[in-house]
């Protein structure tokens, strides 16, 4: 909405300076956008002010509006100009049958009209001002009573109408013809003007072709209805036509100037046109017309709820500076609102009223009470975070869609969640894990150079079962590839691989107190040899997420030639870290032996290392492995795995005779069971 | 063996000159024992004690033996440093450039979203608010009609929403976390909640994924004047104190009053919160009576808070995930 500050002294005197209006008005919650200075050929120095609306003040689609709002923040008297009504002289011969959706629909015939006369140049530069075309004189009267008033007119040709007018809703697929020529086929819940043969309006929207006024036009019917919010909303919006009148309809225009804008029209129309009028025929359905609201109001609760000291006079003066009419109720004021103020419905509004003319900006600060301290929410996920980053990994936050194609290259994902309306179809499914994503800013970067490539990312994946329900779980993922650190003048560059990897997961899992195993499987997109499932010690069927090297012929396609790794685990388990509970130690020092085992190539380190814990005895108190050996030195299909185990009593020194024990006992049983040797 | 008192003199005073001037470690111990040795003359001294009269013998007796400690420790403290030296002179040949560069100094950073984040966060948890979270894939109930939006309404034209099957949609503000925290939580409730927001818009100063951190007070007594306190001693805690702020009147579906917070920014101003008192309709189906207790919202966006202290100028640099970018955190 923009609109000429001269247009506003027709109802204020103001003396203010633009910049004071337009400080006033934002300061109220008219947002004014941008003001200029426009030379005027009627008015001394003029401007131009464009507003931005919030969608709840239909009400400051008028000159009305915001002069009257101006006149209520500088405490000044609002001019309500009275039109008299012009005589008739004609006839109105029409039948008019309107239904709920237009409970007030009024109209009038005009006949012998002098259409060579262009509009006053005043209403014309006001027009224009407000950033409407001239059109015509008809035409630009029509807006001009719209723009001063709020309400929407529209005006057909007599002459191309076919007999009664009727307000109906449309039939399924009902062509029409705008005055912009386009052609619609509109839905049954589209409110049309018609006559007896065809659509002649898309009601509070936009007039058809057909029915228009031109340079030939001589009699005119004139169209000054309210249509209820509900029936213009989102129609315009669906056809890509916001009008000017859709733009007031949908906000609500007042239901009880219907009368005094068509004979505002009509005076305008009389002046300079000339031609005979006929009488105003109104059809107004009581029962649906808009009800005043009474809405009791509470100054004591108000200042309480506002935290303010607002006084009864003040209060006073405010609501009925906007219209409003007070009357005294039992307990509390009975406060009725004006026509034009479909915002205001209960105390609550009146009291956002009366803060906005006290000033936002006059109402004092107040603390809150105090309360306990408040929770970051899951620290041990912050100090994961804080471990990546110690260790090098840059954090990165991509879209949560990815690309259609891209989901059959590295995800699995059976069931897409598609958005319905993408931007484009790289930004078109919901993402089932962080891996698509990661590789992109992983090869982005790539390109770009760098070496080392460590990121990691916290979000959520949408994954959606069989029976259609949606999971959206949080994950924090990572995806490692390049080199292991920046280089160095005392190291080379080392190329990272799964067990850097590994190792900062199992250094995660340390921080988050939590005994995980790693289960050796294979998951389509990762090479079939390294990949492995995290799980819960205590319950293994209990999956906590997953690391992998990518499949190599992944890598092919994308082009990448040395190892990436990618790991996802689910944040949920993070939430129960839990207290950790201290456990004695033992005084006494250790006894450790180092031990290698020669055994097949196909038994897992954790497996021989499990029965060797299994066989260590009550001081048991830690393994490691520190060599394992494949080579020309021992028989193809064998490996060699060295531990160094230690044990360690509670009560003594353990002697060399209790261990030496042990150590048997330990060889026995890997002898037995997995037929591996000792290596000497 | 003349050793009247002069002579001792005589004998302490060459000792303790040799001795001070041992240029080195080696000379040190062969002035040493020259006095102290064996048969060093000091020694040989004192074996000479038992030749003289029983009368003198006491006194000249304590003078050497005195004369000899002063010589022992003279001899201790020129050894020790001639010790010292030596290690340093040692040590220095094992020096290191220490202008080389250190290793393993690849420490990685949170992005800046996450910083801005927790730093908002943190300010609100001190005060009692706890952090909470919820779905992104929502409903058109709690992305819209909780919020008092009702189809069609006119304030949905300012959230261009992006659809997926089922009448589901991505949600378009972190508002729905309030909405699920009234159902479920008890009063009185105070919470924070960051999150990404999905709209279906994109241009220079719009990205389709963004950040939001709305916070929720519902308690008896909560006030419009609370909540500008509130508002008010953030910006100054996250702009620095001397940050000018204003408070506007506008418009959400889901607050009354509401109003638009304003920074000074530069030569003007720069809107950076949303907030207001939570409609009563918005209460009433969470089931909340506001006639107890009354509410208030507010929210802001991540990215721009983000761009406001870092210097950022291009809202899209956030998703491009240039490590470029990213190392400067």
């Amino acid at each position: 909405m923009q609109f000429s500050r001269n247009w506003l002294k027709d109802y204020i005197a103001l003396d203010i300076s633009i910049d004071e209006i337009c400080e006033q008005l934002t300061m109220a919650g008219i947002e004014v956008e941008d003001y200029h200075q426009r030379t005027s050929n009627f008015s001394k120095g003029d401007y131009i002010i464009k507003l931005d609306l919030t969608p709840n003040r239909g009400d400051c689609f008028s000159i009305r509006g915001i002069a009257r709002e101006l006149s209520v923040i500088n405490n000044i008297r609002f001019i309500t100009p009275s039109y008299p009504k012009i005589k008739d002289t004609i006839k109105f011969s029409k039948n008019i049958k309107s239904i709920k959706e237009a409970p007030i629909y009024i109209g009038r015939s005009i006949e012998g009209l002098d259409n060579s006369i262009e509009a006053p140049a005043f209403l014309r530069e006001r027009i224009e001002f407000s950033g409407l075309k001239s059109i015509n004189s008809l035409v630009d009267i029509m807006n001009y009573v719209m723009l001063e008033m709020g309400q929407p007119l529209h005006v057909f040709d007599e002459d191309k109408l076919q007999g009664d007018i009727s307000v109906r809703f449309a039939k399924n697929n009902e062509k029409i013809t705008l005055l912009d020529e386009q052609t619609f086929k509109l839905q049954k819940d589209c409110l049309i003007i018609s006559d007896p043969h065809q659509p002649i309006a898309f009601a509070g929207i936009m007039g058809s072709l057909n029915s228009s006024v031109d340079s030939s036009t001589t009699s005119a019917f004139l169209e000054s209805a309210y249509f209820t919010p509900g029936v213009i909303r989102g129609r315009a919006r669906r056809y890509g036509i916001q009008t000017e009148a859709s733009m007031r309809f949908e906000r609500g225009v007042d239901f009880q100037l219907q009368k005094i804008a068509i004979e505002r029209a009509s005076q305008f129309i009389q002046e300079y046109m000339g031609g005979d009028f006929s009488k105003v025929k109104a059809n107004i359905r009581t029962k649906d017309v808009p009800k005043l609201k009474r809405i009791g109001f509470n100054l004591i609760h108000s200042n309480k709820f506002l935290g303010t000291e607002i006084s009864e006079s003040d209060s006073k003066r405010y609501l009925k500076g906007l219209g409003c009419k007070i009357a005294k109720g039992k307990k509390h004021l009975i406060v009725t609102p004006p026509s034009w103020r479909f915002d205001l419905s209960i105390s609550e509004d009146l009291s956002e009223e009366l803060a906005r003319f006290e000033g936002y900006d006059n109402i004092p600060n107040e603390t809150i009470s105090e309360a306990p301290i408040g929770s970051l929410g899951n620290s041990t996920l912050n100090d994961i975070s804080n471990y990546l980053v110690n260790r090098g990994y840059l954090e990165t936050i991509t879209y949560s869609f990815i690309d259609s194609d891209k989901v059959k290259l590295l995800e699995i994902c059976p069931r897409p969640i598609i958005l319905k309306n993408p931007l484009s179809e790289n930004m078109s499914i919901m993402r089932p894990s962080l891996l698509t994503s990661l590789v992109s800013v992983f090869m982005y970067n790539k390109n770009r150079g760098k070496e080392v490539l460590k990121i990691y990312e916290q979000g959520k994946v949408f994954n959606q079962d069989a029976k259609g329900n949606i999971n959206q779980e949080s994950v924090l993922a990572g995806l490692i590839g390049g080199a292991n650190k920046k280089p160095h003048w005392l190291e080379g560059l080392k190329a990272v691989d799964f067990y850097d990897v590994k190792g900062n997961l199992e250094s995660i899992y340390k921080l988050a107190n939590k005994e995980v195993i790693f289960l050796q499987d294979r998951l389509k997109g990762f090479h079939p040899g390294k990949f492995s499932y995290i799980a819960l010690k205590s319950k293994p069927s209990e999956v906590l997420g997953y690391l992998g090297s990518l499949d190599p012929e992944v890598m092919n396609t994308l082009d990448l030639q040395e190892e990436v790794i990618y790991f996802q685990l689910n944040c949920e388990q993070f939430l129960d870290a839990g207290d950790i509970q201290f456990k004695t130690f033992s005084k006494y020092p250790t006894s450790q032996r180092d031990l290698s085992f020669l055994i097949s190539k196909e038994i897992s380190s954790h497996s021989l290392q499990e029965l060797i814990i299994k066989k260590s005895g009550k001081h048991f108190a830690g393994i490691s492995v520190f060599d394992v050996y494949e080579g020309k030195r021992i028989d193809k299909g064998l490996k060699s795995i060295s531990y160094n185990i230690t044990w360690r009593s509670h009560k003594s020194t353990l002697v060399d005779e209790e261990i030496e024990k042990i150590v048997e006992n330990i060889i026995l049983g890997v002898e037995k069971k997995f037929s591996g040797k000792i290596r000497q | 063996m003349n050793l009247d008192s002069s002579s001792i003199n005589t004998l302490i005073d060459n000792a303790i000159h040799l001795l001070e001037s041992s240029k080195n470690l080696e000379s040190l111990e062969k002035n040493h024992k020259a006095f102290l040795g064996k048969n060093g003359s000091l020694n040989k001294a004192l074996k000479f004690l038992g030749n003289l009269p029983k009368e003198e013998r006491q006194e000249v007796g304590s003078r050497l033996n005195k004369a000899k400690s002063t010589i022992q420790e003279l001899y201790i403290k020129k050894k020790s440093f001639f010790d010292h030296k030596e290690i340093e002179s040692k040590l220095l040949k094992e020096g290191l450039d220490i202008t080389l560069p250190g290793r393993d100094k690849s420490v990685g950073s949170k992005h800046p979203i996450t910083l801005t984040i927790n730093k908002i966060s943190s300010f609100f948890s001190a005060l009692g608010f706890e952090v909470a979270s919820g779905p992104e894939i929502e409903t058109d109930y709690y992305n819209f009609e909780a919020l008092n939006i009702p189809s069609d309404h006119p304030a949905k034209d300012m959230h261009d929403t992006f659809y997926l099957q089922k009448n589901l949609l991505l949600r378009t503000h972190t508002s729905p976390v309030q909405i699920r925290a009234m159902e479920e939580q008890k009063l009185p409730l105070r919470i924070i909640c960051p999150g990404r927001v999905y709209r279906k818009d994109s241009d220079i100063t719009h990205t389709p994924m963004f950040h939001q951190i709305e916070g929720l007070v519902v308690e008896e007594g909560a006030s419009f004047a609370q909540l500008k306190g509130l508002i008010n001693s953030f910006l100054k805690n996250y702009f620095g104190h001397e940050v000018e702020t204003r408070f506007r009147p506008s418009y959400f579906p889901f607050t009354e009053p509401s109003a638009e917070v304003d920074i000074r920014w530069k030569d003007g101003w720069l809107e950076v919160m949303g907030c207001g008192m939570v409609h009563p309709n918005v209460l009433k189906g969470c089931g909340i009576d506001s006639n107890l207790s009354t509410g208030f919202a507010f929210g802001m966006g991540a990215e721009r808070m983000a761009m406001l202290k870092y210097g950022i100028n291009d809202l899209r640099t956030f998703f491009e995930n240039d490590f470029r970018f990213l190392e400067q955190f």
